[in-house]
């Protein structure tokens, strides 16, 4: 079923709120990067899902699942017009289907009286996010985020991240070539100042932020889900000892870099801690940025001491 | 062209349905999706064949023949509630039109795993009688199996049923399970009545079916089920007759490749013996682009009668074809049969079909 926040509790709804609020404000560059043939999934702001597998979007789309989680009906679905970019990635991506058979298994859903209706068309984005915005249970598929609709991620990405999954086999926003450099920065509110800091700061081709909050509550499987979203990138980079605590059982894959965070960890992949102060523990190894790659080359689980953007900027170059 | 009174009601009927259906679409649309939730829709669809047939059976013309126009309006009355009806026109063997009810279902969605139906349905028997219905288009061949025939065509199952049903689908991570239960009257004890029905059940006891399918979430296009369908019969100065029907399939479709296989046991007592009728048929097809050739294996080996049409007998039949989609709504297809009769000659014959939605 949805993975969406419906069933946390009250205190990580908040929490995952926030979270959400603070990845957007940092996020926003990268909305601004979807490419043709990228569809943002939208519902209606009352709808409390915020995360779809693909595989449940795929249920809705066909007319399998007609019911949110939260037990309200799917009570419109619009698809954008035949022959644009966004309905040939909806087809090919999530349908597995060409407009023929598309049209096909509809007829058939509704002739079986398997649905309701099939899906509406409308011919342009501000009409779906329009009928979006106006009718409860209703979903939509567009090429742009849209005023007074909410996105929803798609296997816990957004539009313009590295593992949104609903894009075009030629769409720009494609992740980057495995040389490229990419990070996943994940913070809390109480430092968000030295988040966006280190955006500046840090030369990487592709840079996601997360508001660590999200996770605090979050269940197995959106663990899972989002250790599969940051699969591609070259680190996971986490602020704080909070973002760390929040992040604690997510089953990291790939190397992740904790600032200022000494905490446990379920991550399978190295862990770099990178201490700039006082609160560097003992065994912290004080480093020069030409010295990151000897450092951390054997240990699993480093502690390296050092001005925090250069060095993360050096442990990145190693790990590339 | 016989003008029966029958007939004239259907038209009178379909008038007033066909007048309606545009005004009621036009006023949604312009109230706008925003009152999806609120107001019923009525929408109207529906689809029609025409076939050309030669037979190599003696003094048989080649002849045109129309097949069935269906006329299919769906209205969604609120977010849970909605209705469908199958209205099929077509041509008796003396040439006649009539008009008939296929289906009518008033149905009322709790959640996705459970949602409650009325009326005159296609009884749940397996796979192929709820999944095409009474479109040639939807099908992949001209004509359905044999054994899947409607009652007026010389089928020996229950396809239609008055009454109840509940069915819903269940999604797991690696499974999704559907199902299906009705009750309804089943089919009447009377010789040389309508089957299905409609108005009143001669009898106390009520039909019931039983459907499940399992589809791997791994595995979409794989589908596998099967149903048990009861019954008992009353024929008036005889013994109750116990009517069952038992149903398994293996069903892979998607885009490209369709490999359908589905066997029935039909089992029927009179009271003092009881026989299994078995059937099955197998079909494979494979789409090229808009070519899609096709082929299929049947054999229904029926040792009671079914009805004043539905005889023992056993026949097998082949046949080969090609379907070619001119167009995302239309088709050609083209087929050679060859079907062997017990007690009877084989006939071979080929066909051509055209059959459309709109």
């Amino acid at each position: 079923m949805a993975t969406s926040t419906v069933a946390a509790s009250r205190r990580a709804r908040l929490a995952i709120a926030a979270g959400s609020v603070l990845g957007m404000l940092l996020a926003q560059p990268c909305a601004a990067q979807v490419a043709a043939g990228t569809v943002v999934v939208i519902v209606n702001q009352d709808n409390p899902v915020e995360n779809l597998s693909l595989a449940e979007l795929r249920d809705i789309l066909s007319g399998q699942r007609t019911y949110w989680s939260a037990g309200k009906p799917v009570s419109l679905i619009v698809m954008p017009d035949p022959g644009t970019p966004e309905r040939q990635t909806v087809l090919s991506v999530v349908l597995a289907m060409n407009e023929a058979l598309y049209k096909k298994h509809w007829v058939g859903r509704v002739f079986r009286g398997e649905s309701a209706s099939a899906p509406m068309t409308a011919d342009s984005a501000d009409a779906i996010a329009r009928a979006v915005a106006q009718t409860r249970g209703a979903i939509g598929l567009v090429a742009q985020a849209a005023p007074n609709v909410k996105a929803v991620r798609i296997n816990g990405a957004l539009p313009g991240e590295a593992a949104y999954p609903l894009r075009s086999a030629s769409g720009s926003s494609a992740a980057p070539a495995r040389s490229a450099l990419s990070v996943e920065l994940m913070f809390t509110p109480g430092v968000l100042q030295q988040a966006l800091s280190l955006k500046a700061e840090l030369k990487v081709e592709k840079m996601d932020s997360f508001g660590a909050l999200a996770l605090v509550g979050a269940g197995a499987e959106q663990r899972k889900a989002y250790a599969d979203k940051v699969a591609g990138v070259t680190a996971v980079v986490i602020l704080g000892e909070d973002a760390l605590k929040a992040a604690s059982e997510v089953e990291f894959s790939v190397p992740i870099i904790c600032v200022n965070a000494a905490g446990a960890t379920a991550a399978k992949n190295k862990i770099i801690r990178i201490f700039d102060g006082a609160s560097a523990p003992a065994a912290a190894k004080a480093v020069a940025p030409g010295e990151v790659a000897a450092a951390i080359g054997s240990g699993r689980d480093v502690a390296l001491k050092g001005q925090v953007g250069p060095t993360i900027q050096a442990v990145l170059t190693a790990l590339k | 062209m016989l003008i029966t009174s029958r007939w004239f009601t259907g038209v009178v009927v379909l008038a007033v349905l066909i007048g309606v259906a545009p005004r009621l679409s036009a006023q949604t649309h312009d109230m706008g999706p925003g009152s999806g939730s609120g107001p019923s829709r009525l929408n109207l669809s529906g689809f029609a064949d025409v076939a050309w047939q030669k037979t190599d059976e003696s003094g048989e013309p080649n002849t045109f023949s129309l097949g069935q126009f269906t006329l299919y309006p769906t209205a969604t009355l609120s977010d849970r509630l909605s209705m469908l009806a199958e209205i099929v026109i077509e041509a008796d063997s003396d040439n006649s039109i009539h008009i008939d009810l296929e289906r009518v279902l008033l149905r009322y969605s709790f959640s996705d795993a459970l949602s409650l139906s009325a009326g005159r349905y296609h009884t749940a028997i397996g796979y192929y009688n709820t999944a095409y219905h009474h479109s040639s288009w939807l099908q992949t061949t001209i004509e359905r199996p044999l054994t899947f025939a409607f009652e007026d065509d010389a089928g020996p199952l229950p396809i239609h049923n008055v009454g109840v049903s509940a069915h819903g689908a269940f999604s797991g991570r690696a499974l999704r399970l559907e199902y299906v239960a009705e009750i309804g009257n089943g089919r009447s004890s009377i010789p040389d009545t309508d089957p299905v029905q409609n108005i009143r059940d001669d009898n106390g006891s009520k039909a019931f079916n039983v459907a499940l399918a399992v589809i791997p979430r791994s595995a979409p296009s794989l589908r596998i089920g099967g149903s048990f369908y009861h019954d008992t019969l009353t024929p008036t100065g005889q013994p109750s007759q116990p009517d069952s029907v038992f149903d398994g399939y293996v069903v892979y479709n998607n885009a490209t490749f369709e490999f359908m296989n589905e066997a029935v046991w039909m089992r029927r007592s009179d009271g003092t013996a009881t026989t299994t009728s078995p059937a099955f048929y197998s079909q494979i097809s494979r789409g090229f682009g808009r070519w899609r050739p096709y082929a299929r294996i049947e054999r229904m080996d029926l040792r009671t009668a079914f009805s004043a049409d539905a005889v023992p007998g056993r026949q097998t039949l082949s046949l080969a074809g090609l379907r070619f989609d001119f167009s995302e709504l239309a088709a050609l297809k083209a087929e050679y049969r060859h079907n062997d009769v017990s007690g009877a000659s084989a006939i071979n014959a080929v066909v051509a079909n055209v059959s459309f939605t709109f």
